[in-house]
């Protein structure tokens, strides 16, 4: 299947250097697993931990049998519940991964849109775009979470749009900046000299232009909301009780660490971990492959 | 110069009203009804009744908004529902241990994120330079609330060798409790500023390098080279410091940022500072905690920024208003 992938893509000058990144492909590797992992959840874990009747709170506290003297059902032990770490895990993972991905999305739909607009036509609208973004940049985003989901409930809908509220901006920016270098541009004056209208030249003329570091902010953002997610479902402002998530998987952990249970807390920080890093390392290769300066 | 600070000032201005604004509407439409917290079930109609007139909260939101407003110049921000008493005391008396916790942070990751960024830049080949550069996307991506857990685990439970919670000893010095100036608060300072610090040294560090190597790539560089300046002289004295400026900026910028994700360390260690207040405030639905500690925030974070920009201002002359 590599091969064929590179048979078709072998010419893309895009391809060749990813297959000569050692951490690129390492990174890309991490992520790929943990997509599927969590896409599989349902059918490669040993339990679904958030169904209630699947669990035994008589399982409760146990090690993980890896490292401990566990039961050989459950390889990374037991949180307070009964619940399997592997599983939950998974299925946190799932959670993660969904957030991460819809947050980013929003985000960036909402900011490449208003980034656009803003750059495109100038003047007032771009006066006020500036204006809420500087104003919400005046402000440190975990707060803003915070305080989103303290006056919604806790939820996974809430989160994605907390997240979004918080994330536009960056590309917003970064959009109206490409925008205002390509405005000037001959293709632009063109599109318009033939008639067409603002938003078949900004959606399918300019946008494509512009794609290079929004991919990059994108990558490098959707390890940060995942960051954000577990955060703030440690502090209990997140993923509500009953869903998955790592976040509070690690938050019941460290309500047991002083008993000796310290399971629960570092098995799923250390699938985060990874999964973070995984992101990191392909972004930091996006960043330097998608760099402007192999083109100009 | 004096235009520019203007300014800026007055840029600060807007953004305050409109996050006041902000606040206010999410507070008046989000949440509980307040009255129902603070009475007892048995409160009758009537009670409510009285109790919603007692608060204000029966006025058209134009008008609510007025009155919260002429409160907070006057820093009023009511009290607390869970204390009883005012807000801006609970805060203010919070605040110098969160101040601690995030100049400890900062100060540990500059000292250690600086220099290293410096040598990687310089010598990119060596074990160091490699091992630092992995290991900084490494702790950009080790959650900070895991880490705390992960360093209690160690160095706490297992080893028992540091203190997993509080402050340890406080001295009081002009009303303020200081807990850097005894052994003990150092002690406890350690872990929790590691942890604030350990993500924020990979992006110092990296920061730090990218400069400099811009640095070293300008004109300037080579002029000097070629007149006969000594390597060293040319890095520490013209190269190094023009990466101060953005470097610098960084630093302050993330000092704020700092105050406000010291939220997740105090939840961790038990620091007894205003990111614990919040939690605890928004555990127990204690809205005007909340909501000025929200204000608070922005009226110092803005100040952060202000400070930062003006200094850039003054430093770099191409920054300023024309």
């Amino acid at each position: 299947m590599i091969s064929r992938l590179n048979a078709r893509l072998g010419e893309s000058e895009l391809w060749l250097d990813f297959r000569a990144s050692l951490s690129a492909q390492i990174g890309a590797f991490i992520m790929v697993v943990f997509t599927l992992g969590a896409l599989f959840a349902p059918l490669i874990s040993p339990q679904d931990p958030y169904d209630l009747t699947a669990i035994n709170i008589l399982d409760a506290y146990q090690p993980s049998w890896l490292f401990g003297e566990g039961d050989s059902r459950f390889l990374l032990g037991t949180d307070a519940q009964g619940r399997d770490i592997l599983s939950a895990i998974l299925y946190g993972a799932r959670v993660s991964i969904f957030v991460g991905v819809m947050g980013v999305l929003l985000a960036a739909t909402i900011g490449v849109s208003l980034g656009l607009l803003a750059g495109y036509f100038g003047g007032f609208v771009d006066n006020l775009i500036m204006r809420i973004a500087d104003i919400e940049l005046s402000f440190p985003s975990i707060l803003i979470a915070l305080f989103i989901m303290f006056f919604w409930e806790p939820g996974i809908r809430n989160i994605i749009v907390a997240i979004a509220a918080v994330e536009w901006v960056l590309y917003a920016r970064t959009a109206r900046a490409s925008v205002l270098s390509e405005r000037e541009k001959d293709y632009i004056d063109a599109s318009k000299a033939i008639g067409l209208p603002v938003h078949k030249i900004l959606f399918r003329h300019v946008l494509p232009n512009i794609m290079a570091p929004i991919i990059v902010i994108v990558n490098v953002r959707f390890a940060w909301v995942i960051i954000l997610e577990a955060s703030l479902s440690f502090l209990g402002a997140g993923v509500p009780a009953e869903r998955p998530s790592l976040g509070r998987l690690i938050l019941n952990g460290y309500e047991m660490l002083f008993s000796g249970y310290w399971w629960t807390s570092v098995f799923p920080g250390i699938a985060l971990v990874l999964m973070v890093f995984g992101v990191n390392l392909l972004g930091d290769w996006l960043r330097d492959a998608l760099n402007p300066r192999l083109t100009k | 110069m004096f235009l520019h600070v203007i300014f800026r000032t007055l840029q600060t201005i807007p953004v305050m009203l409109a996050v006041s604004f902000i606040v206010f509407i999410m507070n008046y439409f989000g949440g509980g009804d307040p009255v129902y917290v603070m009475l007892p079930l048995q409160a009758t109609q009537a009670d409510i009744e009285a109790m919603r007139q007692a608060l204000g909260l029966d006025k058209p939101l134009v008008v609510q908004y007025g009155i919260y407003m002429t409160h907070l110049i006057e820093g009023d921000m009511g009290n607390s529902w869970t204390q009883g008493r005012p807000v801006i005391d609970i805060i203010l008396q919070r605040l110098p241990a969160t101040l601690e916790l995030a100049l400890t942070g900062i100060i540990f990751s500059t000292v250690i994120g600086v220099p290293l960024g410096f040598y990687v830049a310089l010598k990119p080949n060596s074990w160091i330079s490699k091992s630092s550069m992995g290991v900084s996307i490494l702790g950009m991506s080790i959650p900070p609330f895991w880490l705390g857990i992960m360093l209690i685990l160690i160095f706490s439970v297992t080893f028992g060798w540091l203190p997993s919670s509080g402050r340890g000893e406080t001295v009081v010095l002009a009303g303020v409790h200081l807990s850097f100036l005894t052994l003990d608060g150092l002690v406890h300072l350690i872990l929790p500023g590691l942890t604030m610090a350990v993500f924020n040294i990979a992006l110092i560090m990296r920061l730090q390098r990218a400069e400099l190597l811009e640095q070293l790539t300008q004109d300037y560089v080579k002029f000097a080279k070629a007149k006969g300046v000594p390597m060293r002289r040319v890095i520490l004295r013209h190269a190094f410091r023009n990466t101060l400026l953005p470097v610098v900026t960084f630093i302050s910028l993330m000092f704020a940022q700092s105050l406000a994700f010291a939220v997740i360390t105090e939840t961790i260690f038990a620091w007894p500072g205003t990111g614990k207040l919040l939690i605890d405030a928004i555990g127990v639905n204690d809205r005007p905690v909340v909501v000025g500690y929200i204000m608070l925030s922005a009226v110092m974070f803005s100040l952060i920024n202000l400070l930062t920009d003006l200094t850039y201002a003054l430093i770099d002359p191409r920054v300023r208003v024309r």
